[in-house]
């Protein structure tokens, strides 16, 4: 809105960022700037969350946290240093089972099979109240919403510019970011997101994820003496049994926020 | 040899050269421009026919050329400009005086007050007249009166003044071709006895609708946004003031009234997103003290003066750990736009519902 510097924060919920495994750079050297770029179209080197703080470990000068949304969740790893004392302090203010706002840059890796990683290293850590976690929630799936149709008429429309994404009620922001990862992500299913945009307004868990959650569970139960079960195989384990994706990371999101599952290492899960 | 054809104003649309038409000159303003050749002026203004007004720019310009006379102007051209069609008069561009004169269908375009912007400034607006101040100034030795108002529509307000022209208090009025100008970076109206009034019925509720960050692009009174505070000015907190010119004071007296004791007070500025965009918020103690509650006696206690820390842990417990809706007014200033809050509250179930009803209208 104005000639400002301020690099903005998006407002994306966690499956969409889980779900980016593309950067787009810009400049050289020492003023080379790597944005993410997600399926839904946000690109950014900032984002900001709402959600329930589900563990917090402190291990020497770093915290890693990790916060559920609706859709699943964000890793947030802490560095103590000289200048960002003022982050550790409002850290140490939050536990784990608070509704919290975090607001971080995010950084990048990639497994050797090319899978990319987020991790958010915050600036802003508070807690806040569950309005404010539904207002962002609600905030996060209308943007949401507005991309993916942008996105179908993108797809539509081949030769769709961002004059003409803007002729159709687009911000030049969105109409930019949805064109640049339909370059990378044309296979993408955008249903998926879709779902999300749709039914996250609701607090309660869908009927599909209620039905689920006593299997899920029980599944997970299975791999305790093996130290834990990893993401994917729950994935791959309910897909068989005609169960989506979305209604997977739902279930296993209830679990978590309601204390009957934790997760041992990244993405990979045990019961409590 | 064939006669040129005379194009209607209505008819000209894009770019076209050697364009012929019969027109009104409705207004001449002369700029002047530094070029490599030197200082020049060239004019610009409006003409119009029976079928619209349009705006023109005049690189050459007869003398003989007055307002409110019509001409047969051949070989001008119009450009596309800014989104908008414009005629422009060169060298080649030839006047003939006609001795008649034609009506002119005057066609302002209808914005929203939030939309209002300075590449339009004849416009035609919408809104419930309000807050009448009446002004005597003398002219020419007579003595005149000017009367401001404010404006407002669903979407914001503006202030108006109005040269001579009284409107109804409490009514909803339609003015067609009110000139918009901005000054100390707000925008304002200015009604003349050219421009039409018109009552109307119209339905506007106490409060402005939401709106979203991205969708404020220019100045506008009275607002409504929402959104987290993201970062908050290092300089919030309390603040001493002058009892007599209520300046902010740094030292610890005022410059100006140094017999006068010094008055606590509470700022805060302070950056607020709501996920399309963010705006630059300042607020003085008015709209923080519910927020806070922080109250005035606590300020006013001589016993135990406030403590800095105490009202800047306070003004962080307000702002930093709720979303929040707020009103005021936004200004243009050297850093781009900033509001200035009026009313600022923390978001409940029920300001939820109606954010979220807004947001689901946008796709049905």
């Amino acid at each position: 809105m104005n000639d400002r510097k301020r690099e903005p924060a998006r407002w994306i919920f966690s499956s969409e960022l889980r779900d980016c495994n593309s950067t787009v750079s810009e400049g050289e050297g020492d003023f080379r700037k790597e944005f993410f770029l997600t399926p839904g179209g946000s690109m950014g080197r900032r984002v900001l969350f709402c959600g329930k703080l589900n563990a917090k470990t402190e291990d020497g000068d770093m915290t890693k946290m990790t916060v559920a949304d609706p859709t699943g969740a964000f890793y947030v790893t802490f560095f103590s240093k000289d200048f960002n004392q003022h982050v550790k302090e409002e850290i140490s203010g939050v536990q784990a089972g608070d509704e919290v706002l975090i607001m971080g840059r995010t950084s990048y890796f990639r497994t050797d099979e090319g899978k990319m990683y987020v991790n958010i290293n915050p600036e802003t850590v508070r807690k806040v109240s569950s309005e404010s976690v539904d207002y962002w929630t609600r905030r996060t799936a209308f943007l949401l919403r507005r991309r993916i149709l942008a996105i179908r008429e993108a797809r539509n429309n081949p030769e769709a510019s961002i004059e003409s994404l803007v002729g159709k009620g687009f911000t030049e922001d969105e109409a930019s970011g949805v064109l640049e990862s339909q370059k990378v992500y044309q296979a993408y299913d955008i249903q998926k997101l879709e779902e999300i945009a749709m039914t996250v307004n609701s607090a309660r868990p869908s009927e599909n994820a209620m039905k689920l959650k006593d299997d899920v569970a029980g599944y997970i139960r299975k791999f305790d003496p093996l130290g834990g079960v990893s993401y994917n195989d729950i994935l791959t384990e309910f897909r068989k049994k005609g169960s989506s994706d979305s209604d997977i990371d739902e279930v296993i999101n209830v679990l978590w926020g309601d204390g009957e599952i934790f997760e041992v290492e990244k993405r990979k899960f045990k019961s409590a | 040899m064939p006669e040129e054809k005379l194009l209607k104003i209505s008819d000209i649309k894009g770019d076209i050269l050697d364009l012929n038409i019969k027109a009104k000159i409705l207004s001449i303003s002369a700029k002047e421009t530094e070029t490599s050749r030197g200082k020049t002026t060239y004019h610009y203004g409006l003409i119009g026919d029976d079928t619209g007004v349009i705006s023109y720019t005049a690189w050459a310009l007869p003398s003989t050329v007055r307002e409110k006379d019509v001409y047969e102007i051949k070989r001008c051209y119009s450009k596309t400009y800014k989104d908008k069609v414009r005629i422009y008069f060169d060298q080649k561009t030839e006047f003939k005086f006609l001795s008649e004169e034609i009506d002119v269908k005057r066609n302002y375009r209808y914005y929203s007050i939030k939309d209002l912007n300075m590449n339009d400034k004849f416009v035609a607006v919408e809104g419930m007249v309000r807050d009448e101040k009446v002004k005597e100034y003398e002219k020419d030795g007579e003595k005149r009166k000017i009367y401001q108002y404010t404006l407002r529509d669903q979407t914001g307000s503006i202030g108006v003044s109005s040269f001579g022209v009284q409107l109804k208090e409490g009514k909803a009025v339609r003015l067609e071709g009110a000139r918009l100008d901005e000054f100390n970076g707000y925008y304002r109206l200015n009604i003349s006895d050219k421009t039409g009034i018109e009552y109307v019925s119209l339905n506007i509720g106490n409060e402005p609708d939401f709106t979203y960050i991205k969708d404020i692009r220019n100045p506008v009174g009275d607002v409504m946004i929402s959104g987290f505070v993201i970062s908050m000015g290092e300089k919030s907190g309390l603040i001493t003031r002058c009892p007599e010119c209520r300046k902010k004071i740094d030292d610890i007296r005022c410059p100006d009234h140094p017999e006068s004791p010094v008055e606590y007070d509470i700022f805060a500025y302070f950056t607020v997103d709501d996920g399309t965009d963010y705006i630059q918020v300042s607020s003085g103690y008015g709209p923080l003290k519910a927020l806070t509650g922080i109250e005035e006696d606590y300020l006013k206690n001589t016993n135990r003066p406030p403590l800095r820390k105490e009202v800047r842990e306070k003004l962080d417990r307000a702002l930093m750990h709720s979303a929040l809706y707020l009103r005021g007014n936004v200004r243009q200033n050297t850093q781009g736009l900033s509001m200035k809050a009026t009313d600022i509250n923390r978001i409940d179930k029920e300001t939820l519902g109606k954010i979220t009803k807004i947001q689901e209208e946008e796709f049905i």
